[in-house]
């Protein structure tokens, strides 16, 4: 096996696309691929895990299933970097790569792993500059692509108009994402990745019965949604203008997150569940929305 | 200080794998619908449910761009569904279908007809543990409940094979000496989404492989019949339905013929088990599906390490292939079945079977081995295989084995971590 990679992100932000992006330039450049994505019951905003097994042995790869040690990790998501749940750099082999798509220049992320290597870049800001949209299947496929240093730019290109291809994407579009593939291409260099170990021994223990009160499937300590906030998934922040708003009560109607309230000083954003879809921005009929770019995560 | 071999000093650009070459990435889900699309299908019934919807949806979006022509309904459950399937089937139509877990369960009725009909649908099942606890997540549990419907059972363990054996499937269900319907299953998740690279067919060969389905006795409005008939006498009953059971054991035969025809045409060699290697091995391990490829890793790992094992996949279930396996398993020293199922008060189905069919051969293993592993999706490691081994060395000392769960210490530990976040305490 030579490249065992492992993107993280959530729902709606392209990392199944990119695994699949870098399977397709892993495939056309000779190797033997396999890639996957892991998610619940789909939802936008929801963590996601999306893999790339890339091998240079003449058979179908014997492995299947979650990559706990891989060589490569592309975070899409900075917020998700010390998520407890996620723990997006858990079983990064030693000498590593870690790619962190962030505003933030490298001496600012703080992991605490000294012998991993961090490459970060903002694929949002390149995203916009090249396809006007904040798309980061492309920059993330092109970004793990160019890290693997096995792939060249033939072959990325080829696997990203095949995948774009397949879900509809073509003519100009296409195109702005080419570009915006080669900017990403070109723009980071790979250190050579370490040969994946094996994880570590681990013993085998026996279940024994366990009283009812462990063993029926069911949450009796209910509420925690509450302390899980969603903000921290938004792009854009909306802002509204009060002295435009004639609080009519569509962008309450319309949020489909619920985070807009009508009060009696006016309207209320509540921006740790405020995921910045922009509905409210979109549907507001007198345009007393605006919106900026977030740089830091909620 | 030795320095770490880096990746980039060992491979540099090279040319493409010939067993790739010509292949395209896709998940097992449109391998199925490839399948189906090769086999030119006429009819396809559908309802969707997670994770076989993206079998429907891709037949779905090439009926509607002019790419396939078929007829595709949404009917309003799986019960219609499967009932739409097989009285499609006896007017003469090749029939595609696919489901999962419930949504299997749910059509379950309509499975024992089917096959009772003599109607030869090719269902494809996307395995997916069975609620509750509710998961996506894949175990066998779903497909085996199937065992005792009439449907001929395979199960699949790459992308590859997906496609191939859907192809398979409708060559052994057409033929006259079964005339039976097929379940081909593929493991949610590690199939469904996952991609790897297939070889399509050409059609024209698939055509010759295949021809169009000649049904003995087609439905026609000049030449009534009527079917799915009550059978009041019970002697009519044991003998309609021990005939069932004699044409499904036909579909073994039948089976082997096919893929002998199949590598002519295609290259790629299937049988009911594949033995890897199994032949001069001492123990053996037993399984099947997607996560035998994980099993095959391990088995070579540990013989580099000087141990004599070897895995069975099982790729046909029903018929249960009693002479094969007995054939790969007599004189082995212990032989452990891997079941991804769960029989509560029981334990496995699989260690069941292999045991009945080994139980009357003279040399027969000292030890069988009964292991729970990777149900809900758990993975396995080779931590597990290598438990498996210890235990089929211990037991081979003595001693009567109790069905073991593959459960790793730090799995355990983040079971607990989770009780703790969902119980309080």
């Amino acid at each position: 096996m030579l490249i065992y990679a492992r993107f993280h992100g959530r729902g709606g932000q392209g990392v199944k696309t990119a695994s699949r992006i870098l399977g397709n330039a892993a495939h056309f450049e000779g190797y033997y691929t396999q890639d996957f994505p892991i998610y619940g019951a789909e939802r936008r905003g929801a963590p996601v895990v999306a893999f790339t097994r890339i091998s240079d042995e003449p058979t179908p790869i014997p492995e299947r299933g979650y990559i706990f040690n891989p060589n490569l990790i592309i975070l899409a998501d900075e917020s998700l970097l010390n998520d407890p749940i996620v723990n997006p750099i858990s079983g990064l082999q030693n000498s590593g790569t870690l790619f962190i798509n962030t505003s933030k220049p490298v001496d600012k992320i703080f992991i605490n792993r000294d012998d991993v290597r961090i490459v970060v870049e903002d694929l949002i800001d390149l995203s916009l500059k090249y396809v006007g949209k904040p798309v980061l299947s492309t920059s993330l496929g092109a970004v793990a692509a160019k890290l693997t240093g096995i792939i060249r730019w033939v072959s990325l290109e080829e696997g990203v108009k095949e995948e774009l291809l397949e879900i509809g994407i073509r003519g100009e579009m296409l195109e702005k994402n080419i570009l915006l593939a080669k900017a990403c291409f070109e723009r980071v260099y790979p250190t050579p990745l370490p040969i994946p170990k094996l994880a570590e021994p681990r013993k085998i223990v026996k279940i024994n019965w366990m009283p009812v009160d462990l063993t029926i499937p069911e949450i009796r300590n209910v509420g925690n949604t509450r302390v899980r906030k969603t903000g921290n998934w938004r792009i854009f922040k909306p802002i509204l203008n009060p002295e435009k708003c004639t609080r009519c009560g569509i962008c309450v109607i319309y949020c489909p997150e619920g985070v807009i309230t009508m009060t009696d000083n006016g309207l209320e954003i509540d921006y740790d569940n405020c995921k910045g879809c922009l509905i409210c921005f979109n549907e507001c009929p007198v345009k007393a929305f605006n919106y900026i770019r977030e740089v830091e995560a909620a | 200080m030795m320095r770490t071999k880096l990746i980039s000093e060992l491979k540099p650009r090279r040319e493409i794998t010939p067993t790739i070459a010509g292949a395209k990435m896709m998940t097992g889900n449109v391998a199925a619908a490839w399948a189906a699309r090769l086999a030119e299908v006429d009819y396809i019934p559908a309802y969707p449910i997670t994770p076989q919807t993206e079998i429907v949806e891709t037949l779905s979006q090439w009926i509607a761009l002019g790419e396939m022509n078929a007829k595709l309904t949404f009917l309003d459950s799986e019960h219609s569904m499967l009932t739409a399937a097989g009285t499609g089937s006896l007017t003469g139509a090749r029939v595609f279908t696919a489901t999962s877990s419930q949504g299997l369960l749910y059509g379950f009725e309509m499975l024992y007809n089917i096959a009772g009909w003599r109607a030869p649908i090719v269902l494809v099942n996307v395995s997916r543990a069975v609620a509750a606890p509710i998961t996506l997540e894949p175990d066998h549990n779903d497909f085996l409940s199937t065992r005792d419907t009439g449907f001929i059972l395979l199960q699949t363990e790459t992308c590859q094979e997906v496609l191939d054996l859907i192809l398979l499937a409708y060559r052994v269900s057409e033929d006259y000496r079964v005339l039976l319907p097929s379940i081909v299953n593929l493991d949610g998740f590690h199939l469904s989404f996952t991609r790897e690279p297939v070889k399509l067919p050409e059609i024209e060969e698939v055509r010759s492989f295949l021809p169009r389905y000649n049904p003995p006795y087609p439905f026609r409005a000049s030449k009534p019949s009527a079917k799915g008939v009550a059978v009041l006498r019970p002697p009519l009953y044991s003998f309609y339905k021990y005939q069932m059971h004699l044409s499904s054991l036909n579909a073994i035969k039948v089976f082997k013929e096919a893929c002998d025809e199949f590598e002519a045409y295609f290259g790629r060699r299937y049988d009911v088990v594949e033995k890897y290697m199994v032949d001069d091995a001492e123990y053996v391990i037993v399984m099947m599906g997607s996560f035998t490829s994980i099993g095959k890793k391990a088995v070579k790992m540990m013989r580099e390490e000087g141990l004599s094992i070897g895995l069975l996949k099982l790729r046909m279930v029903r018929p249960f292939p009693v002479q094969d396996v007995r054939r790969a398993l007599e004189g082995k020293k212990a032989v452990a079945v891997i079941d991804q199922n769960i029989s509560p008060g029981f334990g496995g189905t699989l260690y069941a079977e292999v045991s009945s069919a080994l139980y009357n051969v003279e040399k027969k293993p000292k030890v069988i081995l009964p292991v729970i592993g990777g149900i809900g999706g758990k993975t396995l490691s080779l931590d597990e295989f290598r438990y498996i081994v210890e235990l089929m060395k211990k037991y081979q000392e003595g001693g009567e084995p109790e069905p073991i769960l593959l459960f790793r210490e730090d799995e355990l530990r983040e079971v607990e971590s989770l009780l703790k976040i969902g119980v309080g305490g």
